[in-house]
């Protein structure tokens, strides 16, 4: 099929009426009626519904109209972009990162936006799931790197782009880091601190704590990533964290014996028009062969 | 061996039964649909695109046209053994290409690092470029909507295209070949219907050798 074919059916669906979507279009109605026919043939079935002076879309038509639609306009922003390219135009692209996500991974993407488009400015904006999939929502952000724990409004397009393995963090003076591994039941009665109760963190170590029985002294609380470290390294507990974020000093990361892990999900609204850098980022993320990306990203060693 | 035998000791080995009937009845439809005749045609400029490499990398068409001409192919993907076969014949004759001023690049709407194991995986040495919904294959004409008796033996091959495209469309390029000329306009058009049946390298390469003398070595 080809956007020609494309452009003629989005305007008969628009008009129901085969002359004027013809004069829309700027063709003859036997061109328009030869090409709508040939799209049925490709289709495998009938897009409209001719009845003497009226035409309808037919239930396949209906269901093909989205679709087609949003394929035309991926083609047309993709050229528009391009366009955009040769005259050097700002390329903004705002990302919301959940807290969750580890953003090393993503460096060699962000680093090939930069060097391939002038003009490029990257905004990252830190949140929730539940936050970034709201402002997305309301285009405060142009896409958003979410856990993808909790399912996600039907609105947004969802792209699972790897699997992040989760550590024990704590201070090399911890009982726990004689040992290479740990297992989840080692963190009875132990410390642990989380940066939100609500996080997919927190929800994640509690589920796993709840299914082994196991039942922590004390639960504290950081309001940022950076606070539960803090803590961390004060001696105050030990806490999880993805396994590629890099770490400051003076902390060290034990492997879970039982795995915990969770998706690293992107997230775009369905059908928004893309600027050139959000299209070029959300191409690039879907492209990747992040499972070696995120292997290969330099974490801490253990 | 010609390419032609490859595919077609392939041909024979694979499509026997319904799988045979299921992709004779997917090319006759796009006969009757004359999807041929509606591909970008020589004359043509190609389209302004910007797409990642296997590597990660963005590549643009000015980027691509500025070496010279470029032989661009559409694949389906590594899941399909026609295409791959095709692939490494065209890797067989990339030094030559690469004497001719050519440029050889191979785009598939596989997304995920796919396009990265099929150079990898089949040795290739050419840029393999992830077409993300296929919008550079729609603006090229190329793209096809397989019919549901297809569509029913790549799932029961274990082949998922919406996995595999990150999309639900379930649409696959034309195992179509492109010769653009340094000013991204098309100069031959080689629109096999049949990924069964594709040009034969050394057609191609004939076409560039001539395009590449014509232009006096510009």
């Amino acid at each position: 099929m080809d956007l020609t074919q494309i452009r003629y059916f989005l305007s008969l669906a628009r008009t129901l009426n085969f002359t004027r979507a013809a004069e829309a279009c700027h063709v003859t109605q036997p061109a328009l009626t030869k090409s709508i026919q040939r799209l049925e043939e490709e289709i495998g079935g009938p897009l409209l519904l001719r009845e003497r002076a009226l035409t309808q879309l037919t239930a396949l038509g209906q269901s093909m109209l989205p679709l087609l639609e949003q394929i035309y306009l991926a083609a047309e922003r993709a050229k528009e972009h391009a366009a955009g390219l040769k005259r050097q135009i700002a390329s903004p692209l705002r990302i919301g990162f959940t807290a969750e996500a580890p953003m090393a991974p993503f460096m060699p993407v962000f680093a090939e936006l930069a060097a391939k488009l002038a003009g490029f400015e990257l905004c990252l904006v830190d949140g929730s799931d539940a936050g970034l999939s709201d402002a997305l929502l309301h285009g405060g952000l142009d896409a958003a790197i979410l856990t993808g724990a909790a399912s996600l409004p039907d609105r947004l397009n969802r792209w699972t782009l790897f699997t992040d393995a989760k550590v024990l963090v704590m201070p090399p003076d911890h009982p726990l880091a004689t040992a290479e591994t740990v297992s989840i039941a080692a963190l009875d009665g132990a410390t642990v601190i989380c940066r939100a109760p609500d996080g997919a963190m927190a929800k994640l170590l509690a589920l796993a704590l709840q299914e082994h029985g196991v039942c922590p002294a004390t639960r504290h609380q950081g309001g940022t990533t950076s606070q539960v470290l803090d803590l961390v390294r004060a001696g105050f507990g030990i806490t999880l964290s993805s396994a590629l974020v890099a770490l400051p000093g003076g902390l060290l990361k034990r492997k879970l014996s039982e795995h915990l892990t969770h998706d690293v999900v992107l997230a775009a609204v369905a059908g928004r028009p893309f600027t050139r850098a959000t299209d070029a980022f959300i191409k690039l993320a879907r492209a990747r062969e992040w499972a070696n990306a995120a292997g290969e990203t330099e974490a801490c060693p253990l | 061996m010609a390419l032609a035998e490859r595919l077609a000791d392939l041909r024979e080995a694979r499509f026997k039964g319904r799988v045979r009937i299921a992709y004779e009845q997917f090319v006759s439809m796009l006969d009757r649909a004359e999807v041929a005749a509606h591909a970008l045609p020589p004359g043509a400029p190609i389209p302004d695109f910007l797409l990642p490499s296997a590597e990660g990398r963005l590549l643009s068409t000015a980027g691509l046209l500025a070496s010279g001409p470029l032989v661009i192919t559409f694949f389906r993907g590594d899941w399909c053994p026609f295409c791959m076969l095709t692939l490494a014949a065209l890797e067989e004759i990339l030094p030559e290409i690469h004497a001719a001023g050519g440029t050889l690049v191979a785009m598939t709407p596989e997304t995920g690092g796919r396009a990265l194991r099929a150079k990898r995986g089949h040795g290739l040495h050419f840029e393999v470029l992830s077409d993300v919904d296929n919008t550079v294959a729609m603006q090229f004409g190329v793209v096809v909507n397989p019919p549901g008796s297809y569509r029913a033996l790549l799932s029961e091959a274990g082949i998922d295209l919406a996995d595999r495209h990150g999309n639900p469309d379930g649409f696959i390029p034309l195992p179509a070949t492109y010769l653009v000329d340094r000013e991204g306009v098309v100069r031959h058009a080689w629109i096999d219907l049949d990924v069964t049946r594709r040009v034969e390298p050394a057609t191609i390469l004939d076409a560039l050798r001539f395009l590449s003398s014509a232009d006096g070595g510009r």
